[in-house]
């Protein structure tokens, strides 16, 4: 699994506008991260970046874990992990570089994460289904403009059809398994891209 | 692109010679996690059964999923949104077409409503049926259940105590020493030891208003009190055609507030008679209610060699290994016969008890105060040789999550007798190496060269002093 480190990252939505910004100030404390981290808590904001010669930080909400947790017996020696119990939101990415590789996570098909791109997942097990009955045209196509509380598909679970509603409001621009494929908890259905 | 991988290894039974026999089911579903998980599946690898894991976010990177055929994941980290959640477990055992479910221990594994549901999903459960889980589940019927069938009772008072007086006749006739205990009760509030009829009305009394301040009701109800109480437990097997063995006895008696640390097969305190007799009385206690599958029956011994019943459990136990070591059959696979509506490979007279086996349950703990002490392991070696057995699903790297129990292995040494077996604890428990999370390694290394422990000479209550000597040993040596 070879993904090529992004090129400079895209903007983000709503992001502040002087978010990246280069200061000779090379020295962050753990009360300026306290602080930072409470105001992007507070603004509406999904990732902050901030990098100087000698520190590069990165806040993010509701991304993806950070790489590094739960690694499967990493390959390489690298800076003992600490061992994080899922914390919510806001996620402090460390300062490294680049993102600690995830030895051979198994999630291998897991695409990067478009900024702006949110995922809709599957809250329980059971079959997907695109539509209400076999004859009936798809609840969403992609291209479709979707809101929130709307219903996406269904996934059959001991004889119960679960409808399943988006919870943001976008543009759908993936469907990401396929009509009657068997689904698993926090499985991806469709990807939206926000706003 | 589906996230339910098919690793596609087609088994083929181990050996098509005709010696073993066809895959008793296809495909099943195992609903657990941990060691006992893992041993499930190698079971099936043996049988040639395709294998189902289903497992929570926080065991991602657990063995029993990379070593399933197929995975599931079925919910958050906590175990009520996914090892307990019915409708997930369902729902994943219909997707990868699983004939049946194997509960292991804990968990749903004594859950006859979850029973009830695999019927009527057309779903095979390893295990009895409904009913007799929901007997056994409750105290009162299983114990009325199992004297009806003329299994030895605690003698006790029928119900609450009223009055001194009556507690005087009761107590006559269960015989001294009695223990008065608050009906609602529990954690030694409202219990009182009563040794000779001169201290009983004050101590009845004591009990009640103790009773009545800690729970608001001050009913209590007397029992006989055992002195040197042992946990002595029958593992049983039997099939849907009435066909009931027993595979000798476990001694579980080192355990703390009833969690066992320690057992061995056979008991170092039980004659072949006594043996004879404990075992015949759990094979018709099991008839009595038509049990079928893998269970177990607990009993306390007294050192007079008399044994009243405590508990069924209706499932495979924590501490299995043992009985398999010295029965030579592997209780996990006839269960899945079992399940199959296959008759037991096995008959009474088949079964010869040989050689002696102990298991220490290595949990990551600190092994003293017995705080739970999840995290990575960072080192590990396992210890290995002649009669050395691992029942474990932690490799180096592995985090122990802080959701779940805290075992981290089953240390199992057999050997042709108890001082062998000993000898081979010893060693082993001198070479594990788990570093990174603190275990109860260290504990076990103390208990098993005690000389109490070496002579066999132990009850249910002898770990509650030697801990007590333990804490007045470090105390000393902080001085």
């Amino acid at each position: 699994m070879s993904t090529p480190k992004k090129a400079p990252r895209t903007p983000v939505t709503r992001k502040t506008s002087s978010a990246r910004q280069t200061s000779p100030q090379a020295s962050l404390g753990l009360d300026d991260v306290k602080l930072l981290l409470a105001l992007v808590s507070k603004e509406g904001v999904s990732e902050f970046e901030y990098e100087t010669p000698t520190i590069h930080l990165r806040i993010r909400k509701d991304g993806p874990q950070p790489a590094a947790q739960m690694a499967p017996m990493p390959t390489a020696p690298m800076p003992a992990p600490i061992y994080l119990p899922s914390i919510p939101s806001p996620t402090v990415v460390a300062p490294t570089v680049a993102p600690a590789p995830s030895a051979s996570a198994p999630s291998a098909e897991t695409p990067a994460d478009e900024v702006g791109v949110h995922y809709i997942t599957s809250p329980i097990v059971g079959t997907f289904y695109r539509s209400s009955n076999p004859n009936s045209a798809p609840f969403v196509q992609v291209g479709d403009r979707v809101k929130a509380g709307q219903t996406l598909c269904i996934v059959e679970a001991m004889k119960l059809m679960n409808e399943i509603e988006c919870d943001v409001a976008g543009e759908v621009v993936k469907v990401l398994v396929e009509n009657g494929q068997p689904v698993e908890y926090g499985e991806r259905l469709y990807a939206v891209r926000l706003g | 692109m589906a996230a339910i991988k098919r690793k596609g290894a087609v088994h083929k039974a181990a050996d098509k010679t005709g010696k073993h026999d066809d895959p008793p089911f296809r495909k099943i579903l195992v609903a657990n996690r941990g060691e006992i998980a893992l041993r499930v599946i190698l079971a099936c690898k043996e049988l040639g059964i395709q294998t189902v894991a289903v497992y929570s976010e926080a065991d991602r990177h657990a063995l029993h999923v990379r070593f399933a055929d197929e995975e599931v994941c079925i919910g958050p980290a906590p175990s009520g949104k996914s090892y307990l959640n019915i409708p997930q477990v369902i729902a994943a055992a219909e997707i990868t077409g699983a004939e049946a479910i194997h509960p292991g221990y804990g968990f749903l594994s004594e859950n006859p409503h979850f029973v009830d549901v695999c019927q009527a999903c057309g779903i095979t459960f390893v295990g009895p049926n409904a009913d007799i889980i929901r007997m056994m589940g409750n105290k009162a019927q299983a114990k009325a259940t199992m004297k009806a069938a003329g299994v030895p009772m605690m003698p006790g008072s029928d119900g609450v105590v009223e009055t001194v007086e009556e507690a005087l006749v009761e107590a006559e006739r269960i015989g001294y020493p009695v223990i008065v205990k608050a009906s609602a009760g529990g954690g030694g509030r409202g219990m009182r030891i009563v040794n000779t009829p001169d201290e009983l009305p004050d101590l009845y009394n004591t009990a009640r208003s103790e009773a009545k301040a800690a729970f608001n009701d001050d009913a209590v109800y007397m029992e006989k009190y055992l002195l040197e109480p042992r946990h002595i437990e029958v593992q049983i097997l039997g099939d849907l055609f009435g066909n009931i063995i027993h595979l000798g006895e476990r001694e579980c008696s080192i355990q703390r507030r009833h969690q066992k640390l320690i057992e061995e097969s056979p008991s170092p305190a039980i004659s072949p008679e006594l043996r004879k007799r404990i075992c015949d009385t759990a094979v018709r206690a099991a008839k009595a209610v038509g049990y079928y599958n893998a269970g177990t029956i607990e009993f306390l011994l007294d050192a007079r060699g008399d044994f009243f019943f405590m508990e069924m459990n209706t499932r495979v136990q924590v501490e299995h290994p043992i009985t398999e070591l010295v029965s030579g059959v592997d209780i996990v696979k006839e269960q899945f016969r079992i399940a199959a509506g296959r008759k037991l490979t096995v008959t009474q007279d088949d079964i010869v008890l040989r050689g002696h086996a102990i298991e220490c349950r290595i949990n990551a703990e600190d092994p003293f105060k017995f705080t739970p002490c999840p995290g990575r392991i960072t080192a590990l070696n396992f210890p290995g040789g002649p009669g050395i057995r691992i029942d474990s699903a932690v490799y180096q790297d592995a985090v122990i999550p802080p959701y779940y129990d805290s075992m981290v292995a089953k240390l199992i040494a057999y050997g042709s007798d108890r001082t062998e077996a000993l000898a081979r604890m010893r060693r082993a428990l001198d070479t594990i190496i788990v570093e990174g999370i603190k275990t109860t390694g260290p504990l076990h290394r103390r208990i098993i060269e005690h000389p109490d422990f070496v002579k066999g000479q132990f009850s249910t209550k002898w770990l509650e002093g030697f801990l007590e000597e333990l804490d007045q040993e470090m105390a000393k040596t902080a001085e």
